[in-house]
């Protein structure tokens, strides 16, 4: 369960949102640079609010703007754009660097397929792995929360539609809420069971999306 | 295309055409560092008075010596120090009948302003008082090698050896004086003259030491060997002598 | 100075290992605190820091000797607390190489801790690894060929400094010269032997300490870069 409510202000504008999640994927779309990145930061505790709180799983992150718990602590899972992995180690240390447990790692290994990649160095595996390995590494710590920045973004469209799979699979494993910033429509519509656009750090539409039907409600 | 080309040309002509209108002799000067002061107010006098341009070259009068043996472009040689002039006139680098004394020097005793050291005389310099003395490195700074000379002389020279700091020229030696961190120091008196915060304690004894002389000659590889003369012969000059006496020089 | 007293060589050595290890941990550790924040005044600290690289030798010896000679801020300290002087003597050229040598491996740090995306270090916190962790796993072996590159243009400096080192510590044979100073008054006083003699020998000193930064790094710490 989680709960944010987030307002910082930024050069051009202020951030002012409010949502929850329970274990369910939600997407956050809307242009560039409106705020979307910063939101994730946030919930990670990678950036400070100027007022507002964040609470998962009855842990409070941060009220009354001010940080309660360090991002060490927070138990987030981030996929970042780009996957941050590190090109130092190899695909199997990178996962391994904040696993809880050897055998449920080493199962999501073998059910996304990457074994064979294990001593394998980032620079030496394609984009679609990457994505993976970096998948991996954030379930691999059990998060509570898992926060996605275009994941997909850099990927083809054959690797995209895989990998889309995967992210559902892993869900179905570990079931936490996930949040995830995404331009593609399709992307969304495939993976989210609600959206939230946002424009200049505030919502400006939330749609509920079950299989079928969309329902696009305006904001109040 | 051709045309700018062309304009071009021309520019660089007239400019390379415009250096070559220069009428004025240059004279290139090696002269010892502590002449500085001094020798910049003689280039105004000269300079106006004369159709030549003085080029100086500061630094100190071994360095100097040496860049003349290894060839550089030097007209005349105005050396700190007897040595180094003899030197070059052995190995023939200067026309020894243009040799002469231009001016003189004196070794003194200086302290920090408002140290309380009384010496009048080398002998009163007492160890335990002191803690460092600053000289020129005997080796290759005129002044420290007359130092050494007087102080071997009165033999108290290995007594005083660990207090010394030795300078790689007067500068430093007045710096070390001037911040305290040196209690005493050897210098000229015409270096002590360009430093309002030391004060001289005494002067080192004329007949203990061979007189302080510097002198100047033209050089053998000068091309402009008679506006070299004329320079030297204008520092005999009571116009430059008078100069080189505001700045402490001991006229010969 | 005689040929066979080889002094300036262990001070030499002595002076620029130690500076270049103080050198090394201090700019790693000011670099890199500085690397991921912005404050007032980042910039000017920065110029600051840099400033012994754009003076002159002789202005930065003048300025030690101001701030750690007798009469200085620091000198009179250090006289107070522990009865101690460091100008003329060869504490004088250890702090001398410091100064000069600091700004190198600053600067090499501060571009090695830039050049990689930091949220690398982000994701290894939220991966549970605390600050000092995540420092020796992963932001000092990412910018590891850049603070070599520091460690040798420190080293070079620190062995090679004179003017500075100069003026604070002073000449002083068999207490305070230091290779350079060998060879700068060797050459002064005309004799070119001894120079040469010093000269070969801090060439071949330089050449050894470089060579041998680079083969342990290549084995130990670039084991990934195939």
């Amino acid at each position: 369960m989680l709960q944010v409510s987030i307002y910082k202000q930024l050069s051009h504008f202020t951030i002012d949102v409010t949502f929850c999640a329970e274990n369910e994927i939600i997407a956050l779309t809307g242009p560039s640079g409106s705020g979307k990145t910063t939101i994730l930061e946030a919930i990670a505790g990678l950036t400070k609010l100027d007022k507002g709180s964040i609470i998962v799983k009855e842990r409070t992150f941060a009220a009354d703007g001010k940080s309660l718990i360090p991002v060490q602590r927070r138990q987030v899972g981030y996929v970042f754009q780009d996957y941050a992995l590190f090109p130092h180690k190899t695909v199997w240390e990178n996962i391994a660097y904040g696993m809880k447990h050897e055998s449920f790692t080493k199962q999501m290994i073998e059910d996304l397929a990457m074994k064979h990649l294990i001593n394998q160095y980032p620079h030496e595996i394609s984009g679609g792995e990457k994505q993976r390995t970096a998948l991996i590494r954030a379930f691999a710590t059990e998060p509570d929360v898992l926060l996605l920045d275009e994941p997909f973004a850099a990927l083809d469209e054959q690797t995209k539609t895989k990998n889309y799979e995967q992210l559902l699979q892993l869900h179905q494993k570990w079931q936490i809420p996930v949040v995830f910033v995404s331009h593609n429509r399709e992307e969304v519509e495939r993976l989210a069971s609600r959206v939230y656009t946002i424009q200049e750090g505030k919502f400006t539409m939330k749609a509920l999306s079950s299989e079928e039907n969309v329902t696009i409600n305006e904001i109040d | 295309m051709k045309k700018m080309a062309f304009v071009l040309l021309l520019l660089i002509m007239s400019l390379s055409l415009a250096g070559c209108n220069d009428e004025r002799t240059e004279l290139q000067i090696a002269a010892a560092a502590s002449l500085t002061d001094a020798m910049d107010e003689i280039k105004r006098i000269y300079e106006k008075e004369h159709e030549v341009d003085l080029s100086f070259n500061f630094a100190g009068s071994g360095k100097l010596a040496q860049q003349i043996q290894q060839g550089a472009p030097v007209d005349v040689f105005l050396s700190a120090n007897e040595d180094w002039m003899d030197k070059l006139e052995n190995e023939s680098f200067v026309e020894a009948d243009t040799k002469e004394d231009v001016t003189g020097n004196e070794l003194v005793l200086i302290a920090r302003k408002d140290a309380d050291f009384s010496y009048s005389s080398l002998a009163d310099i007492k160890k335990g008082e002191v803690e460092h003395i600053a000289v020129g490195v005997p080796e290759s700074v005129p002044a420290g090698a007359y130092t050494k000379q007087v102080l071997e002389d009165s033999g108290q020279w290995d007594d005083l050896e660990d207090l010394f700091i030795y300078a790689k020229d007067v500068r430093q030696v007045l710096t070390y004086v001037e911040s305290g961190n040196a209690d005493i120091g050897f210098v000229y008196v015409s270096d002590a003259a360009t430093s309002d915060k030391v004060d001289v304690l005494t002067t080192v004894d004329e007949g203990r030491v061979e007189p302080i002389v510097y002198p100047g000659a033209v050089t053998a590889a000068s091309g402009e060997k008679s506006e070299g003369e004329a320079f030297l012969a204008f520092l005999q000059s009571k116009e430059a002598q008078d100069i080189l006496e505001k700045y402490g020089f001991v006229s010969q | 100075m005689t040929e066979t007293n080889l002094f300036p060589l262990w001070l030499s050595l002595r002076t620029a290992s130690i500076s270049t290890v103080v050198v090394f941990i201090a700019g790693i550790a000011i670099a890199y605190l500085m690397a991921r924040r912005t404050f007032f005044g980042k910039n000017a600290l920065e110029a600051f820091f840099l400033l012994p690289l754009v003076l002159p030798p002789t202005v930065v010896g003048f300025g030690l000797l101001y701030l750690f000679g007798k009469n200085g801020v620091i000198g009179r300290l250090l006289t107070y607390l522990f009865d101690f002087q460091i100008v003329f003597t060869w504490y004088g050229a250890l702090i001398a190489a410091i100064v000069v040598s600091f700004p190198l491996m600053y600067q090499s740090a501060a571009a090695a801790f830039g050049q990689y995306d930091k949220n690398i270090e982000n994701a290894a916190f939220t991966m549970g690894k605390s600050r000092w962790h995540v420092f020796w796993t992963i932001s000092f072996p990412l910018a590891w060929p850049g603070l070599l590159a520091g460690v040798v243009l420190a080293f070079a400096r620190g062995l090679g400094e004179f003017g500075a080192t100069l003026m604070l510590a002073g000449y002083i044979p068999n207490q305070t010269d230091t290779i350079p100073m060998a060879i700068y008054f060797a050459v002064e006083a005309g004799d070119m032997e001894t120079a040469k003699n010093w000269v070969i020998l801090i060439v071949i000193l330089g050449f050894a300490a470089i060579y041998w930064l680079n083969w342990w790094s290549t084995k130990r710490m670039m084991k990934h870069r195939r």
